[in-house]
């Protein structure tokens, strides 16, 4: 084969273009929070659920995944209540400005883009997905329908790219994707397949989800590309996806094993403040620095540990790549080389750029 | 995002810079800096404009 056959072989096919899919990780299986989440939160990393109503919720990853998949995202209802007035009840990623800017949306050749996804629920019907802009004032949905009950369901759906509207392309959200389990009958609807100005997620025909008790919803596989052809999910390596992760939540620990995981280092600025510069990727923005919540669940070792009375904060030095991070401490010697470290195995630091 | 509290933390080196300490239901506790694109940060000033919400100064 000649060089040009080879190089339009590789044009051609699909699966050998990469940097398709806006969506980041869209076969759910980066997951650094851990566990599961019954309210408002992220129970993957980078999809966040806004669930207002009364039903009760998990939401977690799970293995349970269509042929060529690992994980999902898995939302059960636990006893399910009809969401009410102005409540939502979303799955949702938030895709940074950054990222969108080659749509072009908000300009005349704007471009279509097209949304695939693997879906499983036990309730069939309607179900909406949508598309927004950051102001929440371009909205287009699109309706789907889940036909057979606890069966994964391949879903592609192409939406028009729009010429008018403010879509932000830097660190904020360019495009607000997100699917409705049922919000409430307060919330505004908007008609399918159309532009409107409405702040809505669902069409009149939104299935009730979260009214069901016991009901359950997957989703994988999501992807949002260019064109109005869906390709095949762009699998990306574990740790690519990661890092892209990374860019909006990274999180140090726990460890499974040692119950004094080193941490962060950097030394004793005084007698009673340690002092750190964590360094990384740049993040979206400044992030927010999570902890545990605890003091005891962390210490500061140098020549001997230092009792923390205050979790770890940020000082307001910190920049979306370096952050300064401070910890009040007892009993420490002015000017010593320290480290934080943890005192039991569900400890850790955490930093929140998310959209 | 229910906050139990929101307190001013002041920098040890410069007392007229500040970040914000947030107190979460679920006990867990975060450090905020004022960067407007921080979604905690817009959060806690979206709820002070509202009157839902007051920053407390540090003790």
């Amino acid at each position: 084969m000649s060089k040009a056959a080879e190089l339009a072989a590789l044009i051609g096919s699909q699966s050998a273009l990469s940097h398709r899919n806006f969506v980041i990780n869209g076969a759910m299986t980066i997951h650094q929070r851990g566990g599961s989440i019954s309210a408002t939160g992220f129970p993957v990393d980078r999809f966040g659920i806004t669930e207002q109503t009364s039903a009760t919720f998990t939401g977690e990853q799970s293995t349970t995944a269509p042929t060529g998949f690992t994980n999902s995202l898995l939302i059960t209802i636990g006893t399910g209540a009809s969401a009410t007035s102005t409540q939502y009840a979303i799955i949702a990623e938030n895709i940074e400005g950054n990222n969108i800017a080659r749509l072009g949306f908000g300009a005349s050749g704007a471009k279509n883009v097209t949304l695939s996804f693997w879906v499983r629920s036990s309730v069939t019907g309607t179900f909406c997905a949508s598309i927004k802009n950051s102001a929440a004032n371009r909205v287009y949905i699109m309706e789907y329908t889940i036909s057979v009950a606890d069966t994964w369901e391949y879903k592609t759906l192409t939406f028009p790219g729009d010429t008018t509207g403010t879509w932000l392309t830097d660190n904020g959200i360019g495009i607000r994707l997100a699917f409705d389990l049922g919000s409430g009958s307060g919330t505004p609807t908007g008609a399918e397949n159309s532009w409107i100005t409405t702040n809505a997620t669902r069409t009149s025909n939104q299935t009730d989800f979260v009214s069901n008790s016991g009901a359950t919803f997957y989703l994988t596989g999501v992807q949002l590309e260019v064109g109005e052809q869906a390709t095949p999910f762009e699998h990306r390596s574990y740790g690519d996806e990661l890092a892209r992760c990374q860019r909006y939540y990274r999180k140090i620990g726990p460890s499974e094993t040692s119950s004094n995981m080193p941490l962060i280092s950097g030394g004793t600025y005084d007698t009673t403040q340690f002092q750190a510069t964590y360094t990384c990727e740049d993040m979206r923005t400044q992030p927010t620095l999570e902890t545990s919540g605890t003091a005891g669940d962390y210490q500061v070792y140098s020549t001997g540990g230092k009792t923390v009375t205050a979790v770890p904060a940020l000082d307001s030095n910190s920049e979306p790549a370096a952050l300064d991070i401070r910890v009040n401490i007892t009993g420490a010697t002015a000017g010593q080389y320290a480290w934080l470290r943890t005192t039991n195995t569900t400890a850790y630091l955490a930093f929140d750029a998310e959209l | 995002m229910n906050f139990v509290s929101v307190t001013k933390r002041y920098s040890q080196e410069n007392p007229s810079l500040y970040t914000l300490t947030v107190v979460l239901q679920d006990g867990k506790i975060l450090s905020v800096p004022l960067d407007p694109a921080n979604r905690h940060y817009a959060e806690i000033m979206r709820q002070v404009a509202a009157g839902e919400l007051t920053i407390q100064d540090a003790e």
